[in-house]
């Protein structure tokens, strides 16, 4: 038994010796792979220093290169900020260079709707022109007509000239004929200057005297007035006291007439004329006496005045005047009665031949039937006939419808 | 009784201005008195204060009814009628005569019917000039 044990921890020995054995070359192999990685190790380490190496060259290398660029972004960048800066003033300033430009072209639109107006204008005008130009051709054909015309004309007034010439030398030595009867003119001019102042002189005189006697009659016509109320005013107080109704009546028609007298001198004393009156101032004045003198309503009954200017001599003036007074005044009293209204037109005017007619005319009752004006028994129509037979004049009446009287006499130049 | 109204008659003339206060009276009026110069006219408008004076323009005298006219208006402020043988009817009636407020006109010859209108124109005028 020991002996197999024995046996066993032997070949345990030697199992262990092996064991150990390949422990070593183990060892060994293991010492020699460590010593060849350690070896690869440090060849990769050179080679890896090496590779630092070139890289921090290259590094070193880049970043100068990286510095410069950066350099030059930063001065390209400044230079692109200037640069957007200048174009955003270039902008600005084509915006509103724009807008003018939008403006100016509206303008020109409207302008070259102008000029096509304008154009058409022109286009008229020119047609005008051309119808023009043809009748200035047309003319100016007939000028040169003319001007041979007035050629042949200048000749025959050169040929007249020369006979003038001729003529004014003539005349020259009538103007030495003439300066001699000059001087003697001027020698009897000097003469009759004297004899005008003289005349002047006189002239003034006589003036002086007819302007006094213009104040003179002046002052007469006056007195004549003032002694004609007189007359009025006597018979006016002789009316008042008169008992009997019909005389008072003829009282106060002697006082209209007496009036009618009166006018002509105030006619006369208005007037420039002291000799003659003017028809129309002194018919006026006697139917404006005879009117308010009457109780007539003159809103009622009017009475119209047609009467040419006339002077009219102061004789038959005077005659005219009595026969107006008594046919107006016939008018206005019996024409009219119980308030009835009505027209008078009173009319005077003289004809070529120098005739004069007098016309009264009214629409009232008309005269009674029968009435003859040579047969009437009023004082007033037998003064009318008296009168104008004083004026170698006629007389007619017409009673038909209301009343005409008219007369018709020579008046006096 | 209505009170009458007083007039004053200037007339250098004793018919006619017997005759004018003759009229008045008969119109209804009271003749204050007659002056036959400008002098007594303003003398007596100025004691008796009439309420219209008829005045002549010629008088004797002098001075002439228009100056004693100017006088009296200025002073007392009456109305006054020309009553004179001066002027033109015609004019006279159609207006056409600057005739100033407070003065009528009567071309003479006069009637009583055309004193009768112009004193009542005119007395109608100074009566409304004065309410």
């Amino acid at each position: 038994m020991c002996k197999t044990k024995n046996d066993e921890l032997l070949l345990r020995i030697s199992e262990l010796d092996d064991e150990l054995k390949n422990a070593h070359l183990t060892s060994e192999y293991a010492a020699l792979q460590a010593k060849t990685i350690a070896n690869i190790t440090k060849k990769k380490e050179q080679k890896l220093e090496a590779q630092v190496r070139v890289l921090k060259t290259n590094l070193d290398r880049t970043r100068g290169i990286n510095r410069e660029q950066l350099k030059n972004v930063e001065s390209n960048y400044a230079e692109l900020i200037a640069t957007a800066e200048e174009l955003d003033v270039a902008n600005t300033d084509k915006g509103a260079r724009l807008a003018e430009l939008v403006i100016a072209n509206q303008e020109k639109d409207a302008r070259a709707a102008e000029l096509v107006i304008a154009n058409q204008e022109k286009d008229a005008r020119a047609a005008e022109l051309v119808i023009a130009k043809e009748k200035l051709v047309c003319e100016n054909e007939e000028k040169d007509a003319r001007l041979a015309a007035l050629a042949i004309a200048n000749q025959e007034k050169d040929a007249r000239a020369a006979e003038l010439v001729i003529a004014n030398q003539e005349k020259d030595a009538r103007a030495a004929e003439l300066v001699i009867a000059n001087k003697e003119l001027a020698f009897q001019n000097d003469q009759k200057e004297a004899r005008a102042i003289e005349l002047e002189s006189a002239g003034e005189k006589v003036k002086a005297t007819l302007q006094e006697k213009e104040v003179l009659l002046r002052e007469i016509h006056h007195r004549v007035k003032n002694n004609l109320q007189i007359i009025s005013s006597m018979l006016s107080l002789q009316a008042r006291v008169e008992p009997d109704a019909a005389s008072r009546k003829a009282l106060v028609e002697c006082q209209r007439r007496v009036k009618v007298m009166a006018r002509i001198h105030e006619s006369l004393h208005q007037s420039n004329n002291v000799t003659a009156v003017d028809a129309r101032d002194y018919i006026n004045a006697i139917v404006a006496d005879t009117v308010d003198s009457s109780q007539i309503n003159s809103q009622k009954v009017k009475t119209l005045v047609e009467v040419d200017k006339i002077n009219i001599d102061i004789d038959t003036a005077i005659v005219c005047g009595q026969i107006f007074s008594e046919l107006f005044s016939n008018c206005i009293k019996h024409a009219f009665p119980d308030d009835r209204s009505g027209s008078i037109k009173v009319t005077m005017r003289r004809d070529e031949r120098g005739r004069m007619e007098l016309k009264v005319v009214d629409d009232g009752i008309g005269l009674l039937e029968g009435f003859n004006i040579h047969k009437s028994a009023t004082l007033g129509m037998k003064l009318v006939g008296a009168l104008t037979t004083q004026l170698n004049g006629e007389i007619n009446i017409d009673g038909s419808c209301g009343t005409s009287v008219w007369i018709t006499f020579k008046g006096k130049k | 009784m209505m009170i009458k109204k007083r007039v004053l008659i200037v007339e250098d003339q004793a018919i006619t201005a017997f005759d004018e206060s003759e009229i008045m009276r008969e119109l209804g009026y009271e003749v204050t008195g007659i002056a036959m110069s400008a002098e007594e006219a303003i003398m007596q408008s100025h004691r008796d204060l009439p309420d219209l004076i008829l005045m002549d323009i010629e008088l004797s005298g002098e001075m002439n009814g228009l100056q004693a006219t100017l006088i009296i208006r200025e002073r007392d402020n009456i109305p006054v009628i020309y009553v004179t043988a001066y002027g033109d009817k015609t004019v006279s009636v159609s207006g056409n005569l600057p005739i100033p407020d407070g003065i009528g006109y009567i071309v003479k010859p006069f009637d009583k019917e055309e004193l009768r209108r112009e004193v009542e124109r005119v007395l109608c005028l100074s009566s409304s000039e004065n309410l």
